[in-house]
């Protein structure tokens, strides 16, 4: 029951918008600071200016490249009722986010880890 | 060891559980030789008679028409009495049967239905004709009988209900054989409350309850597609007033034949293999 | 000690004509009824029927010039139809060797298109025809292309759309509820007594008048088209509460049952042009029917298949096996005529019929014997006709009879359906006009609490299941498609030796939960207890008639055998009586029947 590409999709999608949910906030509370002048700002951005937010950027972008496109994906579903090439279209969505997420990351981890490219 | 049927030995793995005596559900192993032609129900049978009565189990007809014997077989739910019992084999002869998953467990494969019947009678399964019926039959032509996708065909076997990971979590949900069904009512011309219809399920505990896992699809011992069914009546409850007067004005059509001419042979039309063509607008 | 329940009607049996009786009185005004099914409604077997429900719309003929196995066309507006009602009578009589009642065919046959009307009016989903009408096909036995059909599931909608209607009418129904027991005292019936199979309980239910709808009894045979729930049950329950059975010894085999399982491979794959043929690659049945071939009717066709298999020109590892060949009839037909015996070929015999011929044989498929009534349900208590008040019966456990001594297809799903409207219509009458609960002596209930004990406290080294198999092994070679004297005698001594060491066969299962050994052990002694009525109809009916035939006795017989047999039961085994057959002998004369 657990192993179908049907719920895998499922779970990833509720995990990934969690996952956004939690970064929508974060965000909202670090630009925040703007409100209260540059220096406050500057200071709150210090907070993230190390590697390892780098890294865990990639896996930000993984999530937003995933509930993208399987929501792209979804949307297919609904307006053309599509429902035969069902697991083809999840692994094609799939294959397009972690495409992107290769394409993007790799800069991200490369700035990471201070090498110049 | 092989799988290929010529198997003498097999274990079947069956979950026991009475919850008078039981304090909760555990697998017991049998052995038994497997018969060339063997299904599974054959060997629940061959347990059952030969060597423990008390293993308790639905079935009837025996050919999947009847949607009785729904259990669930190494993980995934299907009709007993259709499946071979060399398909379900491991590379050591073992096959593990429990009862549908979800479902609160009446005795042993025994599963409590209740609320799946509930929902089922929720949607008003009956056809709700128009008052002035004709003399003979209503004229309906073969391709809104096919625009109907098969629906009629449900066994009402609870194979994809019970696949249904919202079904799992969420028992309010009407569950994918309701909405099949009133997907079934709601297209068919005969029908003059498909506005009704569409409230009924057009709703947080029907069609938008729906997370388009597609285990219902994998599920369906009668390869009927109920999301695509979930997602046209989306479709429709979206449009519901355009709907209701194209019912209209087909239902003022009823008096009339469906096609004038000169008599056509009845020669058969490509069946659709899959229910969906893209694109596909339901008259 | 549980309550005792009370309604105006029981039905028992929520199949065809168990639900449409209930429909029936519930609109004829009678709200309060109990349906009680030791199945889910939607389970029974009617819903395994495949080809087609009979009735002369005259929707469809053949085209003109292209013979009796070309295409069919939709009549056009205007023009001449080529069937009538009394045609369709005349094929059911011809079909039923001069052993039907005119006068209940006639009604059926009348009734038929305005009950496939109404199925189609409640929503039914069938075929159709280019024009929109329902489309019809042929069917063995009958002269006119009459077979209105769902694809190849018809029983399968015509069921969940009588079941929709009785929910829609707010129906009670007890599922899976097993009726033990029938209360008739002094010939007037005062209700019933059911298992809760899921508790373990015993209810007595009283009312004003029962009805039952159990279903035919073809698992006393080894190979059988029927469920596993088809035993008989309401037929032994009433022969054990005195009601007689009657024409219990004809029972039909279906000509193709796939080889070694026996499940149904419906008739509409010989009305759609299939061809039997046997180990020599021959159609055989030019030989026996040479006009209507394979669509003659299913006793004539079983029987050829068995003289040929009996022969030796039989196919399969056993040689008891027969080919049905689809192949000529092509992908698109099949696919979109027969698809449900296309999947019920692969999935049992690892067959695609689009390729390969199917292994078939004949296999015990409907019961025309059962409880008598007239023609509206009401049961009957003795060949003279007097009724048992407050019981009725339609549908295969019953025995109006419209089929007499052979079945056509189509005309049973039509029989149940037309008889249990009427039978709902005569209940709620009998209602209406006075009909009160009636006392019931002693408690019913206890008495079979008591029995159940009994039973599960039975020591003893026989087994429920073997015993059940020598049974049907016996029925099958000893009473199947060709009978003669000395099989008889033998079956019946069997019979009775396995009567008594069934008391000696233990359940295993202890729990009063759900407990479906006790069910099979109580099922096992139903078929045990009518298998007798017909091996004893069977021998003392010394001539061949429909699905009946001696070997030792070939020949019709219209002079001695025109009539009913009725079986009551006794302490020392069947009594046997005879009713006269309702024959119109100026319009409708016993004639050869050659097909």
């Amino acid at each position: 029951m657990f192993k179908t590409t049907g719920f895998i999709s499922f779970a990833l999608r509720r995990f990934t918008g969690v996952v956004l949910v939690l970064y929508l906030m974060l965000h909202i509370w670090v630009i925040g600071a703007a409100t209260q002048g540059a220096e406050a700002f500057n200071r709150r951005m210090e907070v993230f200016a190390s590697p390892a937010t780098h890294v865990l950027e990639i896996f930000l972008l993984a999530a937003v490249a995933y509930h993208a496109f399987d929501g792209i994906r979804l949307l297919l579903v609904n307006a053309f009722r599509v429902t035969g090439p069902r697991k083809s279209m999840w692994y094609a969505a799939f294959a397009v986010a972690a495409l992107l997420t290769v394409i993007g990351g790799l800069p991200l981890l490369l700035y990471a880890l201070g090498i110049s490219y | 060891m092989t799988t290929n049927g010529h198997r003498k030995n097999a274990t079947v793995w069956i979950q026991r559980f009475n919850p008078d005596f039981d304090r909760r559900p555990y697998l017991q192993p049998y052995s038994i030789t497997a018969r060339q032609g063997m299904t599974l129900l054959d060997a629940l049978h061959e347990i059952k008679t030969h060597q423990d009565g008390s293993v308790t189990f639905r079935r009837s007809c025996r050919h999947a028409i009847c949607g009785s014997c729904g259990m669930n077989v190494n993980g995934r739910n299907v009709l007993v009495c259709e499946s071979p019992l060399k398909d379900h084999l491991d590379g050591k002869g073992r096959v593990t049967i429990r009862p549908l998953p979800f479902l609160p467990i009446i005795k042993d494969l025994v599963v409590d239905r209740a609320k799946f019947w509930e929902h089922y009678r929720q949607i008003k399964p009956w056809l709700l004709p128009p008052d002035d019926l004709p003399e003979r039959e209503f004229r309906v032509s073969p391709e809104e009988v096919k625009a109907l996708c098969n629906a009629e065909k449900c066994i009402m076997c609870g194979l994809c209900y019970s696949a249904c990971q919202v079904v799992a979590l969420n028992k309010g949900y009407i569950g994918p054989h309701a909405l099949l069904k009133a997907f079934l009512r709601t297209l068919d011309p005969r029908d003059s409350a498909p506005g009704e219809r569409l409230d009924i399920v057009a709703d947080l505990t029907g069609v938008w309850r729906c997370h388009t896992i597609f285990n219902c699809i994998d599920a369906c011992p009668k390869s009927l597609d109920p999301t695509y069914a979930i997602e046209t009546l989306r479709n429709l409850a979206a449009r519901r007033l355009a709907f209701e007067e194209e019912r209209r004005e087909r239902q003022a059509r009823f008096g009339e034949p469906v096609e004038v001419g000169p008599p056509v042979r009845m020669e058969p039309t490509a069946r659709v293999e899959s229910p969906v063509q893209t694109g596909q607008r339901i008259t | 000690m549980t309550e005792t329940i009370t309604h105006d009607i029981i039905i028992v049996g929520a199949g065809l004509a168990g639900s449409w009786a209930a429909m029936a009185t519930s609109r004829a005004g009678v709200q309060d009824i109990g349906v009680v099914s030791k199945l889910h409604p939607l389970r029974s077997h009617s819903g395994a029927a495949q080809g087609g429900i009979a009735a002369a719309l005259n929707n469809v003929r053949p085209v003109a010039g292209t013979g009796p196995r070309g295409p069919l066309e939709q009549i056009p507006p205007g023009e001449e139809p080529v069937d009538s009602w009394e045609l369709h009578m005349f094929d059911t009589i011809k079909g039923s060797d001069w052993l039907g009642d005119q006068d209940s065919i006639e009604i059926m046959v009348k009734e038929a298109p305005s009950i496939i009307f109404e199925y189609e009016h409640m929503g039914c989903v069938f075929s159709r025809t280019p024009d929109g009408r329902i489309a019809q096909r042929r069917f063995g036995g009958h002269s006119a292309p009459r077979a209105n059909y769902a694809a190849d599931y018809t029983g399968h909608v015509l069921l969940h759309t009588i079941h929709e209607q009785c929910l829609k009418q707010g129906v009670t129904f007890y599922s899976e509820w097993y009726c033990l027991e029938l209360l008739v005292e002094d010939n007037v019936c005062r209700g019933i007594v059911a298992l809760d199979i899921l508790s373990g309980e015993v209810h007595t239910m009283r009312a004003k008048a029962v009805m039952f709808g159990t279903g035919g009894y073809g698992r006393a045979f080894a190979i059988t088209s029927n469920a596993y729930a088809n035993t008989g049950d309401g037929v032994a329950i009433a022969y054990q509460a005195g009601v007689p059975l009657m024409d219990m010894e004809f029972v039909q085999f279906h000509p193709t049952g796939i080889y070694g399982h026996g499940i149904l491979m419906s008739e509409a794959c010989r009305g759609e042009g299939g061809y039997l043929i046997n180990r020599d690659g021959e159609r055989f049945m030019e030989k026996y029917a040479p006009d209507k071939m394979e669509l003659a009717p299913r006793d004539l066709v079983s029987r050829s298949e068995q003289t040929e298999i009996d022969e030796g020109r039989g196919i399969g590892d056993d040689g008891k096996g027969i080919y049905l060949d689809m192949r000529h009839l092509g992908r698109e037909k099949i696919m979109e005529r027969l698809p449900q015996v296309r999947d019920i070929a692969l999935h049992f015999s690892g067959v695609d019929i689009i390729d390969e011929p199917a292994p078939i044989q004949p296999t015990a498929h409907y019961s025309m014997g059962g409880i008598p009534t007239d023609a509206d349900g009401q049961a009957l208590a003795n060949a003279e006709g007097d009724p048992v008040v407050g019981f009725y019966a339609a549908g295969e456990a019953a025995c109006v009879s419209v089929h007499g001594a052979n079945r056509l297809g189509t005309n049973s799903l039509l029989e149940a359906s037309v008889f249990g409207r009427r039978t709902g219509c005569a209940i709620a009458a009998f209602v209406k006009d006075g009909g009160e609960l009636q006392p019931i002596s002693g408690d019913p209930a206890e008495r079979n609490r008591q029995r159940i004990g009994a039973l599960m406290e039975r020591e003893g080294t026989e087994n429920v299941e073997a015993i059940a198999q020598e049974l049907k092994a016996t029925m099958t070679d000893q009473c199947g498609i060709y009978r003669t004297e000395w099989k008889l005698v033998a079956a019946l001594e069997t019979i009775r030796s396995l009567q008594e060491r069934f008391e000696a066969a233990p359940i295993m299962d202890k729990s009063s939960r759900f407990n479906t050994d006790v069910l099979a052990a109580l099922e096992t002694q139903h078929l045990l207890s009518f298998s007798e009525v017909i091996a004893a109809g069977a021998l003392a009916r010394t001539e061949s008639r429909g699905a009946h035939f001696r070997t030792d006795y070939p020949r019709r017989d219209d002079q001695n055998w025109i009539k009913h047999t009725l079986a009551h039961q006794s302490d020392a085994g069947p009594v046997l009586s005879y009713r006269d057959v309702v024959i119109d002998w100026e319009k409708y004369p016993p004639q050869e029947r050659k097909y």
